[in-house]
């Protein structure tokens, strides 16, 4: 485990596609996933971290720089000068850039956040799919979705007969 | 009775918390459309996570999208509503879905038409472990009885919040007792519910971790007795309680909060009074409206009279914000305006709501206000004092002369007009004029501050923030 400047814990991130990445212990504690293996002492040297590629990854790290409570000795933009509510909305305005990024990406965030289980990313993720999934006809969310029907008709009929309800 | 139902349910967060909200669709993403799938490919834990997201109706609707879906909103955590669904598909996804539903409201149903429903719902959903229900029976006539609660909704483990409204509480000794029974219920809400002493018991015993308990519009029970480790907030609202409001033993207790009652159903002026008793309440920081007219306080096994001399065993010294409703120009409730104060040495926040006269008293109390002997509270704690409901009575402004000059430690005087002395510009500049006077400000001079206020736009018992009330993270919910 690595310690630079001002004794902050320093922790090595390692993407499968071979990358390594130094950053603060809290940050990387955002993921519950990596504080767990943290906290169980199963992190003495690096952490690899399947299934996401670099790209993925130093974004997921953009994130949680972003998010770390900025508190204690993080060294992030020191927060006693801002009111809380200021700050939610600087987030607030920081997040709908950072998911400006195309499809591929934001299904690669949603399960690198899914992992890792950082949760105010898998929200920030989801929620254009949600936002999709809402108010929208099946033919549009399928679209979207690069969803295929893949029912016969008789059993797309059936499935409908079921929750008609919900057409309503 | 709809407008105050509508009120009431207004202060609850739906049950389940806040839906996703939907925006304008952006279509126009579609642009980085590359033929592949992405999202079918997305594990099932994580589509469910998506899907429970979504308002019911939409959840469902994804069943039709492809056979990958087809069944993944059956097990989403979602919330159930009964006013987003026709009736008959509310039974349809009780029965379908396999739990568990984060929340559940039932607030449109009439359940004296739908026998069946009564009997198949709560059972269902006790099931499916529901954490957040919200069961009204939206009834006819507000003044009959009311159906009994389906003891099924007492067999719901996994509750954290219920909130139940008209509905007679059903009979106790049959069901199962003990800490197991709402292992994780935190906040109880009682709306018009007839209930017993007993059924109120069995519902504090059977809740280990319960931090909130609120009747509201309630007549019954006839006692409130409060012996619970866990409960931090209680509040009485509208509620009318015939014997007694008794904090047994709460260790935790926080606030007692009794808002325009509990009155006694017998009436003001006949010498019955509801007894509000404190007996072990170490924690106890905010307490009020305590109406000497109505309520007759009780600390430990002493009685507070206009007479009591003030000992260790007739003090509560934890409180620090205190509200009392007294008629000032009424000697009686003076003296025991001034008695209660002793039992609380340490308020330092003081709302007083100036309750009407009931007939022409003429008494200024300027002698009594003059000889009284000093009030602990007033002399070494209180810092600010709100004056509610002032109308300008001589009285009320003995009341204000006599913290003027015996607040030691005061920073602010807040006088809070009436809606009609506010609204008469004339009268509320008079008395704007008086309040700054000398005569009165016995503190020009003292660094306090002074302010004359209009009052909550909001008439009548609305005016009262039950929300506020219920947070505990506001410091004062009387401000």
């Amino acid at each position: 485990m690595a310690t630079r400047e001002a004794g902050k814990k320093m922790i090595m991130l390692k993407s499968p596609d071979g990358m390594e990445f130094e950053v603060e212990e809290a940050v990387a504690m955002e993921s519950q996933t990596i504080r767990k293996m943290i906290e169980d002492d199963c992190a003495d040297t690096a952490i690899l971290i399947p299934n996401i590629n670099s790209k993925i990854l130093s974004r997921v790290i953009e994130y949680c720089n972003k998010h770390v409570p900025t508190t204690g000795a993080t060294g992030a933009a020191a927060s006693d000068t801002v009111a809380p509510a200021a700050l939610a909305e600087d987030l607030k305005i920081w997040d709908a850039e950072f998911i400006k990024v195309n499809r591929a990406t934001r299904f690669d965030l949603i399960q690198a956040a899914s992992y890792l289980n950082i949760k105010g990313l898998l929200d920030l993720t989801s929620q254009t799919t949600i936002d999709t999934i809402s108010d929208n006809s099946l033919e549009e969310i399928r679209s979207f979705l690069s969803t295929k029907n893949d029912y016969l008709p008789e059993e797309e009929q059936t499935i409908r007969r079921e929750n008609q309800w919900a057409f309503q | 009775m709809a407008a105050i139902v509508e009120q009431v349910m207004g202060w609850f967060p739906e049950a389940g918390g806040a839906q996703a909200i939907a925006k304008p669709p952006s279509l126009s993403a579609a642009a980085g459309y590359d033929g592949e799938d992405r999202v079918s490919a997305l594990p099932d834990d994580l589509l469910r996570n998506i899907v429970s997201r979504l308002v019911l109706k939409d959840a469902a609707r994804t069943a039709s999208l492809a056979s990958r879906w087809r069944h993944l909103w059956k097990s989403a955590p979602l919330v159930l509503r009964d006013v987003d669904l026709p009736r008959p598909a509310v039974g349809r996804v009780l029965a379908d879905h396999s739990g568990p539903f984060r929340g559940a409201t039932f607030a449109r149903c009439r359940f004296a038409y739908h026998g069946r429903a009564l009997a198949d719902w709560p059972r269902l959903l006790a099931s499916k472990g529901v954490e957040d229900l919200v069961l009204v029976d939206n009834v006819c006539d507000p003044t009959a009885d009311t159906l009994p609660l389906p003891a099924d909704v007492l067999r719901c483990a996994s509750l954290q919040r219920l909130f139940l409204g008209f509905w007679t509480f059903p009979d106790t000794a049959g069901l199962p007792r003990g800490a197991g029974v709402f292992p994780y219920l935190r906040e109880l809400y009682m709306f018009l519910i007839t209930i017993t002493d007993r059924g109120l018991d069995y519902m504090l015993a059977c809740s280990p971790v319960l931090e909130t308990l609120a009747l509201i519009f309630n007549k019954t029970p006839e006692r409130v007795l409060l012996r619970s480790k866990s409960l931090r907030c209680v509040l009485l609202w509208l509620s009318m309680v015939e014997g007694e409001v008794a904090v047994v033993d709460a260790p935790l207790l926080e606030r007692l909060v009794l808002f325009e009652a509990p009155t006694g159903g017998s009436g003001e002026g006949d010498g019955v009074l509801v007894k509000v008793k404190i007996a072990c309440a170490p924690k106890l920081r905010v307490l009020g409206y305590l109406e000497p007219r109505i309520h007759q306080l009780h600390i430990g096994d002493k009685v507070i009279k206009p007479n009591t001399r003030a000992s260790p065993s007739t003090m509560v010294p934890g409180v620090k914000i205190l509200g009392l409703k007294v008629n000032f120009g009424a000697l009686e409730e003076v003296k025991m305006l001034v008695s209660c104060l002793r039992c609380f040495p340490n308020v330092e926040i003081l709302h007083i709501e100036s309750a009407p006269a009931d007939g022409p008293t003429g008494r200024h109390l300027a002698k009594f206000w003059r000889e009284v002997r000093p009030v602990n509270c007033i002399k070494s704690h209180v810092k600010k004092v709100y004056v509610h409901e002032f109308r300008g009575d001589q009285s009320e402004f003995e009341f204000i002369k006599f913290i003027g000059s015996n607040a030691q430690q005061l920073q602010a005087a807040l006088v809070v007009l009436t809606k009609e002395k506010f609204d008469s510009a004339d009268q509320a500049n008079e008395l704007t004029r008086k309040l700054g006077d000398h005569t009165y400000h016995p503190w020009a001079g003292k660094d306090v501050v002074l302010l004359v206020l209009g009052p909550n736009p909001k008439d009548g018992v609305w005016r009262r923030s039950f929300r506020k009330a219920s947070d505990l993270t506001v410091d004062d919910p009387f401000h």
